[in-house]
């Protein structure tokens, strides 16, 4: 029995309900840590979420809710990923130590609960840590405007999942997964970025016909709409296409764990005035996961030293313009108290993405001295490879050619240019499809916004080295264009670039691929 | 509980062996085992999506922040070609023959047994108790049931707690393999000397490469006599001057005393049995091709041999008779590996030579 004497966990004067358990059996001792650490969070933070139930899962139950939470049909990719789970959790590598679930409906109590897993073989103390780190992600996941929007539910893909094996039951394994693997290319163009795109709608009296009316970035949903399927393979489609809205999430990554960080990390300073030990331990965790320089570990990385620099300036009033106003020297010895830090960073959270938090509140100055941070982390990470090794002046000269001389304003636009874009963007161009033929039209209009800013000098090296990363001639894309063009039956092709940048169009009619250098290429104008 | 998942595995296994328009690579996961880092490779097949060329294929943009270097290939090449310190153990069997094609030991003996792995593991029942286990697990518990913060340290074993060995017991296929290079260092070699060191060499470096611990040389050089070499001097093998009768029999009478056991002649402290039934045997002979001994005494030796070899190279430099070189054909037809080559160390020529030898 859970303690009465334990205050009620309000959340706008509603009651919430916090349990952990292990199997079927409810686990005491967590679901007390749980709620105390609720209980500060929502209390002392002013953080809010919903009903919680942490799930302590051995290797094999995390493995399989991992590879549902991306796929949560039972197809071989679910089976796949499972395997790698499971596999990795085996030999203690990348390993998991929770993952926030979808939300689900509980029938006997009528009531909504997240579902949150832990795994089985985290230690007591990093249990304790990951159940703060969690409330931090509840928080965005229930008050983000964009995570709000996903609307993913356990139940309704248990109800997928019955369609998906009844459709195996009465056709066969293979043709639903041929159509299956159709609709995971086409999930490679499901729209990102709907905000971002301005509308032009055709003028109201023009008489001309044309189809589509304007520029459609969601070829998937263009596809659904256009082409004639089979009931059943219109159905997997649509099931895809709503289980691949999650995708839209990664426009939060960043904030995401970041937040989660800054939140696991708050907790620790408050465990540490009873005790120290403990609190350190958390420390060190925290350390080992946000301090760590690698591409997988950017979102931890950036998102926490970036709140914790926010937290900074506006506890001390170190921003608006009438700061930016004042000289280097003045600015130096500034200092108001105003602790407006945790509400301002809640108020980012409630309905930021990555690029607006980036481009709002990263400053010159914060890339500056990320930029320091990273030449120190690289010069120590050489010392530790080499030191010892070899003579002084050859890990000099090691560390000289790794020195690559970062500039703080190409950094920063290179992580804005990261956030809104996670893949080519393909869209169907205005009034280009006549029923005999589908184009596709890669889309590169947000550089622009890029090399305007850049210095003049590195704006043509930025130029070729975008058309070799940007370019869609590769054999991916062209076994993309042939599956394509075998679901529409008509020929299908894509305006895009070579490595040089030339204009080139691929084509493909279903078992050819053939290549042209006409045509305009990808369009750069907004 | 039910699986949700319910026979995804299978299927997955089921799609890694068809053919279809998917895109296979793979991922590694490393272990240790036996003090040497096994790398487990789970095939992976990817649903192939419009994609840039500079990010490796990958749906979602894993750049990195650290400025201009090109993360996206780093992850790829690690899947082909690996660490060459580093065994390999494929989880999938035709993952595991598209490696052993890749190294070259397509052509591995069919009899050849698998080597054993050992791994000490705890299990929650069994006969042999491993008592720190035991020790660890009731600290586990006694942490998380709360008992620890009220009593304090007491050692208070339970029946839930105890642990015990358990010896997993893992085959994979036995890689290791026997090289011989044999040099012929008679009288009549002495213009070939250079292109034979040449060619003996470059294959030794190339095995190097390639299987590093798992194969072992033996070096071996033969006048009208045949003796084993020192291999931690090498060096002096390959810089042998030629002098003395040319004959071939006692050669491979020595590789046959050197895989039966018996006595021979050797510069070597090291006499180890070459273990034909377990291992693949590669033989290298070098030579100008002039046999001045007993012809018919030197084929029912080399019927013996041929057998139990993987594959035999014949490289014969020069030389005017053509006598040997239609032997060792006609031993094992399959089996033999042969070129004839001009006394040439350029770099055209010795490329020839190691092409159509090793093809």
């Amino acid at each position: 029995m859970v303690k009465k004497s334990l205050e009620k966990l309000l959340v706008d004067g509603k009651e919430i309900k916090i349990i952990a358990t292990h199997g079927s059996i409810i686990d005491e001792k967590y679901t007390m840590e749980a709620r105390k650490i609720a209980s500060f969070m929502i209390n002392k933070l002013g953080l809010s979420f919903g009903n919680v139930e942490f799930k302590i899962l051995d290797n094999e139950e995390f493995a399989e809710k991992v590879a549902l939470y991306g796929t949560p049909l039972p197809s071989w990719e679910a089976g796949q990923e499972k395997i790698i789970q499971e596999n990795n959790m085996k030999y203690r590598q990348g390993v998991l130590y929770e993952m926030v679930g979808h939300k689900f409906y509980d029938p006997i109590g009528k009531e909504e609960y997240t579902a949150v897993y832990i795994n089985q073989n985290d230690t007591y103390d990093e249990v304790l840590s990951v159940m703060a780190h969690v409330y931090g992600h509840l928080h965005i996941e229930y008050n983000n405007r964009l995570a709000k929007s996903i609307n993913s539910n356990a139940n309704k893909h248990a109800y997928y999942r019955d369609r998906y094996r009844e459709m195996e039951s009465r056709l066969d394994v293979k043709t639903v997964e041929k159509m299956y693997d159709y609709s995971q290319t086409l999930s490679g163009l499901i729209d990102m970025f709907p905000d971002f795109h301005k509308s032009k709608k055709n003028d109201y009296y023009s008489k001309e016909e044309t189809y589509p009316e304007e520029d459609i970035y969601d070829v998937y949903k263009f596809t659904l709409e256009n082409v004639r399927f089979n009931p059943w393979e219109k159905e997997l489609l649509e099931i895809v296409y709503d289980i691949n809205q999650l995708m839209k999430g990664a426009r939060i990554k960043i904030m995401h764990e970041g937040f989660a960080t800054f939140v696991e990390d708050k907790y620790a300073e408050e465990v540490a005035k009873y005790d120290i030990g403990t609190a350190f331990k958390m420390r060190k965790g925290i350390l080992q996961v946000a301090d760590v320089l690698s591409p997988a570990q950017l979102p931890y990385y950036l998102g926490f030293r970036l709140f914790k620099d926010i937290e900074k300036r506006w506890d001390e009033g170190r921003h608006g313009l009438l700061y930016d106003l004042l000289s280097e020297e003045e600015k130096r010895s500034y200092m108001k108290k105003e602790n407006k830090g945790l509400s301002e960073i809640l108020e980012i959270v409630k309905s930021y993405t990555d690029w607006e938090f980036i481009f709002s509140y990263a400053d010159l100055n914060f890339f500056k001295s990320l930029v320091k941070e990273i030449e120190e982390k690289t010069n120590m990470m050489i010392d530790n490879l080499y030191g010892g090794k070899y003579p002084e002046y050859i890990i000099d000269m090691i560390k000289a050619a790794n020195s690559a001389k970062l500039d703080p304003n190409i950094l920063r636009f290179q992580l804005l240019l990261e956030t809104e874009n996670y893949g080519p963007m393909v869209y169907v161009p205005k009034g280009s499809f006549k029923g005999d033929k589908l184009t596709l039209r890669q889309d590169l209009s947000f550089l622009k916004r890029y090399i305007g800013k850049l210095p003049e000098e590195e704006i043509e090296s930025f130029e070729e080295q975008a058309s070799q990363m940007f370019s869609l001639d590769n054999k991916y894309t062209a076994a993309s264009l042939r599956r394509l063009s075998k679901m529409w039956k008509i020929p299908v092709e894509l305006h895009t670039m070579d490595i040089e940048g030339n204009p080139l169009i691929i084509e493909s009619d279903g078992s050819k691929i053939s290549k042209s250098s006409e045509g305009e290429g990808p369009k750069f104008e907004e | 509980m039910t699986s949700e998942l319910g026979d995804a595995e299978d299927k997955y296994r089921r799609k890694i062996d068809e053919e279809d328009d998917l895109i296979l690579t793979s991922t590694d996961i490393m272990d240790i085992n036996d003090g040497k880092t096994v790398i487990k490779s789970i095939p992976v097949k990817i649903n192939p999506m419009i994609s840039y060329n500079g990010m490796g294929g990958n749906g979602e943009g894993e750049g990195d922040g650290d400025g201009g270097d090109d993360d996206g290939d780093s992850n790829e090449g690690k899947g082909g070609n690996g660490d060459n310190s580093k065994v390999k153990v494929g989880v999938d069997k035709r993952r595991l023959k598209q490696m052993m094609e890749n190294w070259g030991l397509s052509f591995s003996k069919p009899g050849k047994k698998d080597k054993k792995l050992y791994r000490l593991l705890t299990a929650e029942n069994g006969v042999d108790e491993n008592q720190e286990k035991t020790i660890e697990a009731m600290l586990d518990r006694q942490m998380a049931t709360g008992y620890f913060e009220k009593n304090g340290f007491k050692v208070d074993v339970r029946d839930e707690d105890m642990r015990y060995n358990f010896i997993e017991e893992k085959l994979i296929p036995n890689l290791s393999a026997t090289f011989i290079i044999m040099r012929d260092v008679s009288g009549s070699m002495d213009t070939y000397g250079e292109f034979s060191a040449t060619i003996a060499g470059l294959i030794e470096f190339w095995l190097r490469q390639k299987y590093e611990d798992t194969v072992k040389i033996r070096y071996l050089a033969h006048t009208d006599e045949a003796f084993e070499f020192d291999p931690r001097k090498k060096e002096d093998f390959y810089k042998l001057v030629a002098n003395g009768g040319t004959s071939f029999e006692p050669a491979y009478k020595l590789v046959m005393d050197m895989m039966d056991g018996s006595a021979y002649t050797s510069m070597s402290p090291y006499k180890e049995r070459i273990d034909y039934e377990s291992e693949d045997v590669f033989l290298l002979h070098i030579t100008d091709g002039e046999n001045a001994d007993d012809n018919g005494k030197l084929y029912n030796t080399l019927k013996k041999l041929f057998p139990r070899l993987t594959k035999a190279f014949y490289l014969q430099v020069g030389g005017n008779s053509d006598g040997f070189y239609k032997m060792i054909k006609a031993v094992d037809r399959e089996k033999v590996n042969e070129v004839k080559s001009g006394n040439d160390v350029s770099y055209g020529n010795v490329k020839k030579v190691l092409d159509a030898l090793l093809n």
